[in-house]
């Protein structure tokens, strides 16, 4: 088994003079590997209106909230309430058909637990854009303001992290069609949106698959690897190679056949296949330390939707987002966390985010426009639950230019804490992931020991 | 020469006299033929013998013949596109003509397939970029789909697709960029998709107005964020240099009231109010004063002022910039030279009133240095990779809109799975046109997976979708020139047509001899269509399904890959 192209993380050359090649072995995760911790970065694409999932439950805010929000205020007595304070979504924690007070499924069972944390405010504090396009650039390349950094943060963290385990197939997972941008520059990254039909098998049969029956028979897709070598190292040349080592090695794995543990159950739908594949891989003990999840739809200018919990027939767009989202995020927990293996949850961290708030009111179509300051979620078994950060407040003078909620904690702090806590960088290593980000203040989202 | 079936080809196969296949490619590879490949490589969907043949027969010169042929091409309606028109009409499509107040009548309202509208104006897609002689025009027509994206596989906007396409972006493809931004803007599928079928007074929704400045018109490095009515300097034409979120709100509030006859409650409760088509509902628009890129919006009022503000748009030099960098992106290299995108944007700008100004700014482009020298790179994307392994192989197609397990669900399938199914890009900006987003493993898996499939596909007659077999008997018909060399060199030359490294050639060679020598005839006309078991000797081991096989791998070479 080759490992060529898997071992180091970047092709940027500003970086490449940074990595040792020889910091990539740790003799001791090397031999089980099982010691690395694995990140799942999961980006809401179109911009997740935080305030529609984490809604404030009592006191000024809800007075505030329930005032600017109008028509899209959802009830108190349609919401999960999850402290004094603050409530969920109903379909964060049951189907339609539940009522609130229903016993907590999902995302829900999970904060209940002290699994999961909200980090409110959250955003890019300093620089400000509400295109889509922009905004999850800057975010995916760790560097608001400048979309033209040539590399995604990810792709920076894998080449300047020490001891990361050898990789299989790849050290990072991209589950999406094309590559996202947090992996921009990146030769080792897989992207695949499904794995199990990563394959190429359209031949006909006779050609299609080596028969061991017939002496010196090879597959038509065994030549593949030879076709794409020679000639230089062009990037299109090397990502073919990368591509035909992939396929082989992923086209022993048997995907379709993989049995969640914990009694796990992922929903239907691309999101849950991903995270199912992603669990897979993860206790295939290959080598993973990342992945990237994307889930979009959450652009909601127009019928955003207001819950009714415990009626089964109401459609709410909205509410049927975050019911799958949640319980992919559940299924995934339980799937891991209950392992044969042990608690594969304690080495997993997943953060989750979006590229933008939305507007504190609705616009007339019973949307919201984009807006700027949001949540974050972080789910793990190293997770300190709970609310983390501070809430930027609803009143007219803490409102960003008097229509959104204003940032108070930069995302970067929190994916950087995931990294520093546990995913092995030293804090003086974050400049090289996160430029300019500025000095580094966890939040205690994380536990590091 | 008359190219508009795959059957001219076969005769100009066996003509004796043909230049590309009465030699070894080693020794045809001119200086002019290697410059007529780059050109149709480039702004074509792969160049097939007769299209080669028919550049050289253009003029004495390489200049000569690119002039010619521009003239061709840009001339796309006096361009005779009969053969294309008849398979269009063969496959029997139901929705291609139908008007936007069918479209809703039958497709939203009534009970018929809401997918249909948008699945055929895929398959008529594939159709025309594989049979249409006019190519550069196609190329354009795909530009746009993408720069104004739709998804247009989304619930509301497929029963729609067939005007968006009909109407709105092939009008235009070679015309006025005024113009098209005047049809996007009033268009059912655009209204919906970016909402702007919502934004009405007191409480406007900005999405469609924020793209039409971000992605459609001035581009995000214009994009002031944060700047206040005033605070943008103005260029010397008056106009604000960029523009801000202020602007934002403001194009947002002159677009309102456009919207479509959607049977809104506020509308009248008749049937022409629920039709689906364009209609500036005054009732919506809200009035008061406007500023945008640093004017206000004085005189006119209603409707009119968004078709200032549009305008204004057209006539920035940001938008000339922004769109000309674009399309040389398209056409020249995945970072074009910045020398070629000013001088481009000074045509885009000179003619931004004129009927022909796209064809005027694609002239510009393809008969600059830049993209005659061919120092540019492209690599096909998966749609361009399907096309020209139809196009190269005298594909005989009628791609029909299903969900099944037909060849044509089978292929329809594999080919969104590349991540690259026509209208599905989900966001407004739509695909990315650069090599690095099109080479991960997921794509470049999915692409070999379908390239893979392809070979295999036949129809109910049983007639390959691919005329493999044909085409090799006719351009090697002497059985003793069907060695292992000879099959790849031949397909080698018809798909890639310039040398490809020799391991490579090997490989394919010793995967296509198995035990036999190189030079050794092999028989591909035994058992057809797929060749017998013969475990004792696998060169005569399905021979024709290895053949097949083989000519998969060739569409998955790097050197197939280079546009």
């Amino acid at each position: 088994m080759r490992r060529r192209a898997f071992l180091q993380g970047c092709c940027a050359a500003a970086l490449a003079g940074a990595v040792p090649l020889t910091t990539f072995w740790r003799p001791a995760a090397a031999a089980g590997r099982t010691s690395n911790d694995v990140i799942v970065y999961v980006f809401l694409r179109g911009g997740i209106d935080g305030l529609h999932l984490v809604v404030p439950y009592a006191g000024a805010e809800r007075s505030q909230y329930e005032l600017l929000r109008d028509n899209l205020a959802i009830p108190e007595s349609n919401l999960r309430q999850i402290n004094s304070q603050w409530a969920l979504h109903p379909r964060a924690g049951g189907g339609p058909g539940d009522g609130v007070g229903s016993s907590p499924k999902w995302l829900h069972r999970l904060w209940d637990e002290g699994r999961v944390a909200i980090v409110q405010g959250s955003g890019m504090p300093q620089h400000l854009s509400r295109s889509h396009f922009d905004a999850q650039a800057w975010i995916d390349l760790g560097t608001p303001g400048d979309k033209s950094t040539p590399d995604g943060w990810l792709t920076r963290y894998l080449a300047v992290a020490d001891g990361l385990p050898s990789a299989d197939i790849a050290p990072v997972f991209g589950f999406a069609d094309t590559r996202p941008m947090s992996l921009m520059g990146s030769s080792a990254a897989l992207t695949v949106a499904s794995p199990e039909s990563f394959r190429v098998d359209g031949f006909h049969w006779s050609w299609n698959e080596t028969n061991p029956d017939l002496a010196g028979h090879q597959a038509a897709h065994r030549r593949l690897d030879a076709l794409w070598s020679g000639g230089g190292a062009s990037p299109l040349l090397q990502a073919g190679r990368d591509t035909a080592d992939a396929l082989e090695q992923m086209r022993g794995m048997d995907f379709d056949g993989y049995l969640p543990e914990g009694g796990a159950s992922y929903p239907g739908g691309t999101l849950g296949d991903q995270f199912r594949s992603l669990a897979q891989l993860i206790k295939q003990d290959m080598g993973i330390v990342a992945a990237t999840v994307d889930y979009g739809g959450w652009d909601t200018h127009a019928g955003q939707g207001v819950p009714q919990p415990g009626n089964a027939n109401h459609y709410d767009y909205y509410g049927i987002r975050v019911e799958e989202l949640s319980r992919a995020l559940d299924a995934f927990y339980t799937d891991l966390s209950a392992s044969s293996q042990g608690n594969l949850m304690d080495r997993v961290n997943v953060v989750v985010l979006s590229e933008f708030g939305r507007k504190v009111r609705p616009n007339d179509a019973s949307g919201t426009d984009h807006g700027h300051g949001n949540v974050m979620l972080a789910l793990g078994g190293r997770v300190n639950g709970g609310m983390h950060g501070s809430f930027p407040g609803l009143d007219a003078g803490s409102l960003f230019e008097g229509q959104d909620l204003a940032t108070t904690t930069d995302y970067r702090q929190v994916l950087a804490e995931a990294l520093v806590s546990r995913m092995g960088l030293a804090p003086a290593q974050l400049e090289a992931v996160f430029p300019e980000f500025g000095s580094y203040s966890p939040l205690g989202v994380f536990s590091s020991s | 020469m008359d190219s508009n079936t795959g059957g001219t080809m076969r005769d100009a196969v066996q003509g004796s006299g043909d230049r590309i296949f009465s030699d070894r490619y080693e020794d045809s590879s001119s200086a002019s033929s290697d410059f007529a490949l780059r050109v149709l490589e480039r702004a074509t969907y792969g160049a097939r013998p007769e299209d080669l043949d028919h550049f050289l027969s253009l003029g004495s010169n390489d200049q000569q013949r690119l002039n010619a042929w521009l003239d061709e091409q840009l001339d796309w309606q006096g361009l005779d596109d009969s053969g294309l028109e008849q398979r269009l009409a063969a496959a029997g499509y139901l929705t291609l003509d139908k008007t936007i107040t069918e479209l809703w009548a039958d497709h939203v309202q009534g009970d018929a397939d809401r997918y249909l509208p948008a699945a055929e104006t895929e398959a008529a897609r594939i159709l025309r970029a594989v049979y249409s002689r006019r190519q550069v025009y196609e190329v354009m027509t795909e530009f746009w789909h993408d720069h104004f994206s739709v998804a247009g596989w989304d619930f509301s906007i497929a029963p729609v697709l067939v005007q968006y396409d009909r109407d709105v972006i092939r009008p235009h493809a070679l015309g006025n960029f005024r113009e098209m931004l005047e049809a996007v803007a009033r268009s059912t599928a655009m209204l919906i998709y970016l909402d702007n079928k919502d934004n009405r007074a007191g409480g406007y929704n900005e999405n469609w107005a924020r793209e039409l400045m971000e992605l459609h018109t001035l581009g995000s490095d214009a994009y002031y964020p944060g700047a206040a009515h005033g605070e943008i300097p103005l260029g010397d034409d008056d106009l604000a240099i960029g523009y801000s979120d202020a602007d934002v709100y403001d194009v947002a509030r002159c677009f309102t009231g456009w919207t479509i006859r959607s049977g809104h409650w506020e509308m009248p409760d008749t049937p022409e109010y629920d039709n689906g088509d364009f209609i500036f509902f005054v009732n919506w628009h809200e009035g008061g004063n406007k500023y945008v890129l640093g004017n206000f919006i004085f005189g006119p009022t209603d409707q009119m002022e968004a078709e200032l503000a549009m305008d204004y748009l057209c006539m920035h030099r940001q938008t000339a910039r922004h769109l000309c960098e674009k399309i040389c992106r398209r056409l020249v290299d995945d970072e074009p030279p910045q020398s070629l995108v000013e001088s481009a944007a000074q045509v885009w700008h000179d003619n931004w009133q004129a009927g022909d100004q796209v064809a005027k700014v694609v002239r510009h482009i393809l008969s600059s240095a830049d993209f005659v020298d061919g120092t540019g790179t492209k690599i096909r994307r998966p749609f361009e990779l399907m096309c020209a392994a139809f196009r190269k192989t005298a594909a005989e197609i009628e791609p029909q809109p299903t969900g099944g397990w037909d060849p044509w669900g089978d292929l329809l399938y594999r080919f969104r799975q590349t991540g690259h199914g026509c209208f599905r890009w989900p966001s407004p900006d739509g695909y990315p046109d650069t090599a690095d987003r099109w080479t991960s493993a997921s794509v470049m898996g999915q692409t070999w997976r379908l390239l893979s499939r392809m070979v295999e596909l036949d129809d109910d007659s049983d007639r390959f979708l691919l005329c493999i077999h044909q085409e090799t008997v006719a351009g090697l018909p002497d059985p003793a020139q069907r060695s292992a060399e000879g099959l790849v060199d031949f397909w080698l030359e018809r798909l890639v047509g310039r040398p490809v490294a020799s391991g490579r050639r090997s490989e394919l060679i010793d995967f296509m001899r198995q035990n036999a020598a190189a030079d050794a005839p092999l028989d591909i006309t035994s058992g057809l269509p797929d060749g017998d078991w013969n475990s004792g000797n696998l060169s005569a081991h399905y021979t024709p399904s290895r053949l097949r096989a083989a000519v998969a791998l060739i569409m998955m070479l790097p050197e197939f890959y280079q546009r």
